[in-house]
């Protein structure tokens, strides 16, 4: 096989894509556990918040009334927030990067390959979220039609889900790519980034202004009032942190 | 031993799969019909907000109680085929009630207070939207950060329902 | 017909703190040939096969691998593998969700083979890696290795923690494959005697630096024995290159050069001196011994 000669016509785009595609299905099969966890917690806790209803149903006094305010669209966003930030933070550390390594991938590939990953996997989450919450609003309608002290209000609608879903997607990958950028700068060096930290929140207790400074950038993404401008606000920071987290990476030996 | 452990994986996720169609195909229409009910004349009662007080009112056809002065929507849904009762106060102020569907061009009005009242205990089940909507104001009650933009409420035959609400104006 | 080369290291050199594992590194590898990496403990075998792999970059100098830089560079890197003991697949997958990720990033994966190789070694594929027992786990990494059907396979220690039948079958199972399928297979093994008749070549490495890279065959012939009295061994040697020397009373045993003439070993013969072939596993010994005089019994800490 003339190895040397197939290398020498540039234009080789194939073991790039394979690579990529390859390293994409081995992140998302690799936190398929992550998913079945995730649902399983979400599900029960809709279960729990419907037979909590059902109880306070069963067993109220007369004239008594009760408020379940539930949502497993609420829930689910918090959830996922937390498990995918934790799960950036993780996928950063020398065990997590030597696994990926174990198969042919090269670091610009590593990178692209996490950051489309984020967003499946975000888009995922959410969507198992979403089918979760029309179980909620199904199992709601029965009940509602079962029990005739049961009201069932459903604030969910299209007009608000797909907004909804698109800026919760936004937050994730904000979330993500901060626990990733994060991670990467950590691993590279602990000392300098706790260093950094530390004095970081030394001058936000003794100063104001970097406190301030906190509350603008909160401001930024929080208290933006247009939905365009906070997702466009959203991914450019996501991406930006991405690119920044490629800067050590790039250079990045593996398997030391 | 792992082919039948595998033959019964695969047997629960096929009888998972199976429950879960059954349930959409059963469901899907009432939730469709639930969320999806338009508000025409043929199909909807009108009710004047003079006329308000005590009104019996068909249950199956969805109910727009409509005041004159504001031209506020309310839409409310029943499931039941008896009579839906509702009772509504007059504030001090003999304005507006309520709007829990906004109207796409005027007369902003935001749902601020419901209330049902039972000869019995009853529970209110909410299923609240995305959270990260809360920083937009279109989809959040500055006075009770109810985040709802829109919402239907199923009352079941033989309870009342007292709905309030206020303009306001940009 | 002009052979390929497939490793080129010139002045290849890597340093980690204040270590020199690589130090210098100058050789050129054939493609198509399997090649042993040989050398002590910390000699910088498996630095030379991480930095073959892409996972270190050099420090100084260069290696590159069928004409093109290593690092980062993806066609070259798919067209290798590297197997070793510290392998870590995500321990929560199955073994067939891995081989089925060998097929999806390997071209040439030949999944018949790998699946029978998973059945030749008694390996349950829906077993979870984590559960797998160190021996079970050399072998599954084995068929990962063979099963790539890399251009280029890196096996560093590939028997680690296999018994001795199931070594020889692996040698024989990598013999036969080879020879159906040719490629550059690279081994770094201690156990040199067991897998000298599959080399073809060896690069004896020692702290880092090149010792030795000849064939096979030049390496068997290399060094000799001379056994019998020491007064006529120990002043023949003197202008030879020693290997090695033990005394036992009147009596010495050393290793030298092989490159006698027809006096010389005339010579020995008539003094009653025993002249025997040196095996290829004690020239490696013997040319990557460290400065030290003796054995343990005169080491002064």
């Amino acid at each position: 096989m003339n190895l040397k000669h197939e290398l020498r016509n540039k234009g080789y785009n194939e073991n790039n894509i394979r690579s990529l595609k390859s390293y994409i299905k081995y992140i998302l099969k690799s936190n398929k556990r992550s998913v079945l966890i995730f649902s399983s917690i979400l599900f029960g806790v809709v279960l729990f918040n419907m037979i909590i209803a059902l109880l306070i149903i069963k067993f109220s006094s007369s004239n008594s009334s009760s408020t379940v305010n539930s949502g497993a669209l609420m829930s689910g966003f918090i959830s996922v927030s937390i498990m995918a930030s934790v799960s950036a933070l993780v996928w950063t550390s020398k065990a997590e990067v030597n696994k990926a390594f174990v198969f042919p991938i090269n670091r610009q590939i590593y990178a692209l390959g996490n950051f489309i990953s984020s967003i499946m996997g975000s888009f995922i989450f959410l969507i198992i979220t979403s089918l979760i919450s029309i179980f909620e609003i199904l199992m709601g309608n029965l009940i509602a039609m079962i029990f005739n002290n049961f009201v069932f209000i459903n604030e969910i609608n299209m007009s608000n889900f797909i907004p909804g879903f698109f800026v919760s997607l936004s937050y994730l990958m904000l979330f993500i790519a901060a626990s990733y950028c994060f991670g990467v700068y950590f691993v590279k060096n602990k000392i300098i980034v706790s260093a950094i930290l530390g004095f970081v929140f030394i001058l936000a207790i003794t100063f104001p202004w970097p406190r301030q400074a906190i509350v603008e950038v909160f401001k930024f993404f929080f208290y933006e009032k247009s939905i365009a401008i906070s997702c466009l606000k959203l991914w450019g920071t996501a991406m930006i942190l991405h690119i920044a987290a490629f800067i050590p990476v790039r250079s990045m030996e593996v398997k030391v | 031993m792992s082919r039948q452990n595998a033959g019964k994986v695969k047997t629960l996720s096929l009888v998972i799969v199976i429950i879960a169609i059954i349930m959409l195909l059963v469901f899907l229409p009432m939730l469709y019909y639930a969320t999806n009910t338009e508000l025409s004349e043929s199909n909807t009662n009108y009710v004047n907000y003079d006329e308000l007080d005590k009104i019996e009112i068909d249950a199956s056809k969805p109910i727009s109680l409509d005041y004159s002065r504001t031209s506020a929507l309310v839409k409310l849904e029943s499931w039941e085929n008896n009579y839906l009762k509702i009772t509504a106060k007059k504030g001090a102020d003999n304005k507006l009630r309520a709007e829990i569907t906004r109207n796409e061009d005027y007369n902003k009005i935001t749902l601020t207070d419901f209330g049902i009242s039972s000869d019995e205990g009853y529970v209110v089940y909410t299923t609240q939207t995305w959270l990260p909507l809360l920083q937009f104001d279109k989809y959040r009650d500055s006075r009770f950060n109810s985040r709802v933009y829109e919402c239907t409420i199923n009352i079941p035959n033989g309870l009342s329902l007292d709905v309030r609400g206020n303009r306001y104006y940009d | 017909m002009s052979v390929e080369k497939v490793i080129e290291c010139c002045n290849l050199t890597k340093k980690f703190n204040m270590k020199t594992a690589l130090n210098n590194l100058t050789f050129s590898l054939d493609e198509n040939k399997i090649i042993g990496l040989i050398g002590r403990n910390g000699a910088g075998k498996t630095t030379f096969l991480k930095t073959c792999a892409g996972y270190i970059k050099p420090s100084a100098g260069s290696i590159t691998i069928w004409g093109e830089k290593v690092f980062n560079n993806i066609d070259v890197l798919s067209n290798m593998i590297f197997v070793d003991e510290e392998i870590q697949y995500d321990t929560s997958s199955r073994l067939k969700d891995i081989i089925d990720l060998g097929k999806t990033y390997y071209k040439s994966w030949d999944n018949k083979f790998a699946l029978k190789l998973a059945r030749y070694f008694n390996l349950d594929l829906n077993l979870k890696y984590k559960k797998l027992s160190r021996g079970m786990k050399t072998q599954f990494n084995i068929i990962m290795g063979l099963s790539s059907r890399s251009p280029l396979t890196l096996l560093d220690e590939p028997t680690l923690g296999l018994d001795a039948a199931i070594r020889k079958e692996f040698y024989n199972i990598l013999l036969k494959d080879y020879m159906e399928n040719p490629r550059t297979i690279i081994i770094s093994s201690h156990l040199l005697s067991e897998i000298e008749s599959l080399l073809e070549e060896i690069v004896l490495i020692k702290e880092g630096s090149l010792v030795l890279h000849e064939s096979v065959e030049t390496v068997q012939e290399y060094g000799i024995y001379l056994n019998g009295k020491k007064d006529i061994i120990l002043p023949f040697i003197q202008n030879k290159e020693v290997l090695n020397v033990e005394v036992y009373g009147n009596d010495a045993v050393a290793a030298i050069k092989n490159d006698l003439n027809k006096n010389e070993t005339t010579y020995l013969s008539e003094n009653s001196i025993d002249i025997s072939k040196v095996p290829m596993q004690d020239v490696c010994i013997f040319l990557t011994k460290s400065k030290r005089e003796g054995g343990f019994d005169e080491f002064e800490a």
